[in-house]
């Protein structure tokens, strides 16, 4: 017979070990991530969620994975969801070595060698280090009698497990909170800006990823990210405050909320200056309210435990590669559509334009990105990438797009360039005149959408 | 403890389909009913029930309750489409649970003799009340009179006589904590095709009417009121005062709307401090004598 423990750590190792891995043996899978884990360190950042794949580059995904492992044995052994001796013979020795050798192996050095100036340093008052030397106390004896759980502990500890596991398959959250803690986040969510010009905008980019021809991240993370906060501080309700304190402390995924409720509060901020019929003041307190019980109450949370910030690290390659063959002018592009034009091809000389648009979006966003990670680095003024130029032939392709009648696509694209300049001071550089003009047609045209939608 | 920890539910009849559905399943040798819980559009098995695993739990009633709460793609596809897979899943309950449902969603070790439940309930949230009758109707003519006396169906702010489309949207996509969700709802309208079966009038809603008055007439030949229709034709149904998103009349033979204060068409089916309300539907699901 199975054991409700012996259920209980096959699910807390489960829903902590990915989507990669699949195995019946718990214990195996905790060894195999610590094997994992070795020789590369955790850091202070949001590394359970970067991609396998991007493993080499980023920090150790299994280093993380076992972090959150440890986490959720540690509180549920802590209310006795977890009773080690209900295990099988044999289990409670092997975690306990298991933990004992990361803990050797991989957060000693962590927490005392050299790291990457890329990777936010992993520091003793991290709640993940708190919980996981919580637990490697227990091990320095015989296991304790565990408390007889309340039936209440043992619904809000299941229900935050399944929390934890669902969080794992939610690709579009998890790139959500990497772009949100991003050390180059400003430049990310000026992407934002294509999808808040209008309701009809937004819409597109939540049902098919794309405003116009413009693929745009971060809407459906961004909903994602606002049930998953809800339900967490719903969990937090209902828990008592022990218990509570430990799941904000194992909720890394929700620290340094200040972040996420910015950039969520920016959309908010946009989306209320929408004008079309009446006022939505419904709308706008029922953000309040859940700004109050969610973002308000998390944050005070983790500022009484004293939870550090998550450190902004740099999740993503900021070489993206050319898209070889594109024209990258506005003079070579103008040259190309004004010949199908001529041919009555009109149709290829549109798709023209946003396929040039597209590729030199990629070639301003790089050097961006570029450009503000070499800041960080402490690189001069003077040697710091620009990328107002190709920006600026940027702005021009709109222009040409919205000759023919692409607004949508031509609104997308300029609408981050016009963001980060003003964000950077260079509207005057960028003569953003035009620009803001052809954003304003967008955002109008998009608003007389929605009024038509509303009515009908 | 009187359940295992919610587990994956890898259903036989599911060939995939209700990939993210989860299980919260008795500790006792022989539980007695199945909850089948069937989320709204946009919804999700976890979020949409996040609050009933707890409610399970806490309650000496449900110690004997197996919970599944079914996750299916309301978004991409249509009711008829999403009710079909419902159909089967209800079948394995009724007839081969162990092997065919919660088998796989044991923890590994663990093991149940074979077994029946006494009673299978449908909860359904907006579109998912929708999803089960129509799965419930379509599945009827293969289901033996013991079986129908062991299915009952149980709503929360159901969809079924139509609704706001643009609201319903803003409320399953989560736009209605943002200002200005509304009109991105009204945006959203021509994006979702599954949407068009649960406007007011639909063909879907129309047939769903039709399919019912039919069940009910051929069940009961010649019965002159909702009291002689059978007892799975018959929805309890929860309606919350503050729901904009569903129209709220009565449909077919379903029992009274039961009112709801203080909760809105998200927040109706989701127990917490103070509002017990759906906890105690459920428990009233299981009081109803069944008959024999």
């Amino acid at each position: 017979m199975t054991t409700f423990s012996a259920a209980a750590l096959h699910r807390i190792v489960a829903c902590a070990a990915g989507p990669t891995l699949n195995t019946t043996d718990p214990v195996a899978t905790l060894q195999r991530l610590v094997a994992e884990s070795r020789f590369r360190w955790p850091t202070s950042g949001l590394d359970e969620f970067v991609s396998d794949d991007d493993e080499a580059l980023w920090g150790s995904v299994s280093a993380a994975r076992v972090l959150m492992i440890a986490g959720l044995v540690e509180i549920a052994l802590e209310i006795g969801y977890l009773n080690p001796t209900q295990l099988t013979p044999g289990t409670w020795q092997n975690l306990a070595a298991a933990f004992r050798s990361f803990d050797d192996a991989v957060l000693v050095p962590a927490l005392d060698g050299p790291r990457s100036r890329h990777q936010g340093a992993l520091s003793i008052d991290d709640s993940r280090v708190y919980l996981f030397r919580r637990l490697v106390g227990r091990f320095s004896g015989p296991p304790a009698a565990a408390p007889v759980p309340t039936a209440l502990a043992v619904a809000t500890m299941d229900g935050f497990v399944n929390l934890t596991s669902q969080l794992q398959h939610d690709a579009a959250l998890r790139l959500f909170l990497l772009q949100t803690h991003s050390s180059v986040r400003a430049l990310v969510q000026d992407e934002d800006t294509s999808f808040l010009l209008s309701p009809r905008h937004f819409a597109a980019a939540c049902a098919t990823g794309h405003v116009g021809e413009k693929p745009v991240t971060g809407i459906e993370g961004g909903l994602s990210a606002l049930r998953f906060l809800s339900w967490l501080a719903d969990l937090l309700d209902a828990a008592d405050p022990r218990l509570a304190d430990d799941f904000v402390r194992h909720a890394h995924w929700a620290h340094s909320i200040e972040r996420v409720s910015q950039r969520l509060g920016t959309w908010a901020d946009t989306m209320s200056e929408w004008t079309v019929g009446p006022r939505d003041a419904s709308g706008e307190a029922a953000w309040r309210r859940y700004g109050v019980h969610v973002f308000d109450r998390l944050q005070q949370h983790q500022a009484h435990l004293g939870i550090p910030p998550l450190t902004p690290q740099l999740y993503f390659d900021v070489s993206f590669g050319s898209a070889l063959g594109q024209v990258r002018t506005v003079e070579g592009l103008t040259a190309h559509t004004d010949d199908l034009v001529a041919a009555g091809r009109v149709g290829a000389a549109r798709r023209l334009a946003a396929d040039a648009a597209a590729a030199v979006h990629l070639d301003t966003t790089e050097l961006a990105l570029k450009r503000e990670a070499a800041r960080q680095e402490g690189a001069p003024d003077a040697s710091l990438p620009d990328w107002t130029g190709p920006a600026w032939h940027l702005l021009a392709m709109c222009d040409v797009l919205a000759t023919f009648d692409d607004l949508d696509t031509a609104a997308a694209y300029a609408a981050p360039i016009h963001a980060r300049a003003h964000r950077e001071g260079l509207a005057h550089a960028l003569a953003l005149d035009t620009t803001g003009a052809l954003l304003r047609t967008a955002r109008l045209t998009g608003l007389a959408t929605a009024a038509r939608t509303m009515n009908a | 403890m009187s359940h295992y920890p919610i587990a994956p539910l890898a259903c036989a009849s599911a060939d995939g389909w209700f990939d993210g559905s989860r299980a919260l399943l008795s500790m006792a040798t022989l539980p007695d009913t199945a909850l089948v819980f069937l989320h709204g559009w946009g919804g999700s098995a976890s979020e949409t029930w996040e609050a009933f695993p707890e409610a399970i739990r806490l309650s000496p009633r449900t110690a004997q309750v197996d919970a599944f709460f079914l996750q299916y793609p309301s978004r991409e596809h249509r009711v008829a489409f999403c009710a079909a897979p419902v159909s089967a899943i209800l079948r394995d309950l009724l007839r081969h649970p162990l092997e065919r449902v919660v088998a796989g969603a044991l923890p590994p070790g663990a093991t149940r003799p074979p077994f029946i439940y006494s009673r299978v309930v449908l909860i359904g949230h907006s579109m998912g009340a929708v999803v089960a009758r129509r799965a419930v109707l379509d599945v009827l003519e293969e289901l033996t009179e013991d079986d129908r006396s062991r299915l009952r169906m149980l709503f929360f702010a159901p969809a079924h006589a139509g609704s706001s489309l643009p609201r319903l949207l803003t409320s399953g996509l989560g736009l209605d904590w943002l200002p200005g969700g509304a009109l991105v709802g009204a945006a959203l309208t021509s994006y979702y095709v599954s949407l068009q079966d649960l406007s007011e009038g639909s063909p879907c809603l129309a047939a769903l009417a039709e399919d019912a008055r039919v069940a009910r007439m051929a069940a009961v030949p010649g019965a002159l009121s909702a009291a002689d229709t059978p007892g799975h034709l018959r929805a309890r149904v929860w309606h919350a005062r503050d729901d904009k998103v569903v129209n709220q009349d009565r449909f077919d033979a379903d029992w009274p709307l039961q009112p709801v204060m203080g909760r809105d068409h998200r927040s109706i089916c989701k127990p917490a401090v103070g509002y017990s309300r759906p906890v105690e539907a459920v428990h009233a699901m299981l009081d109803e004598v069944l008959p024999l």
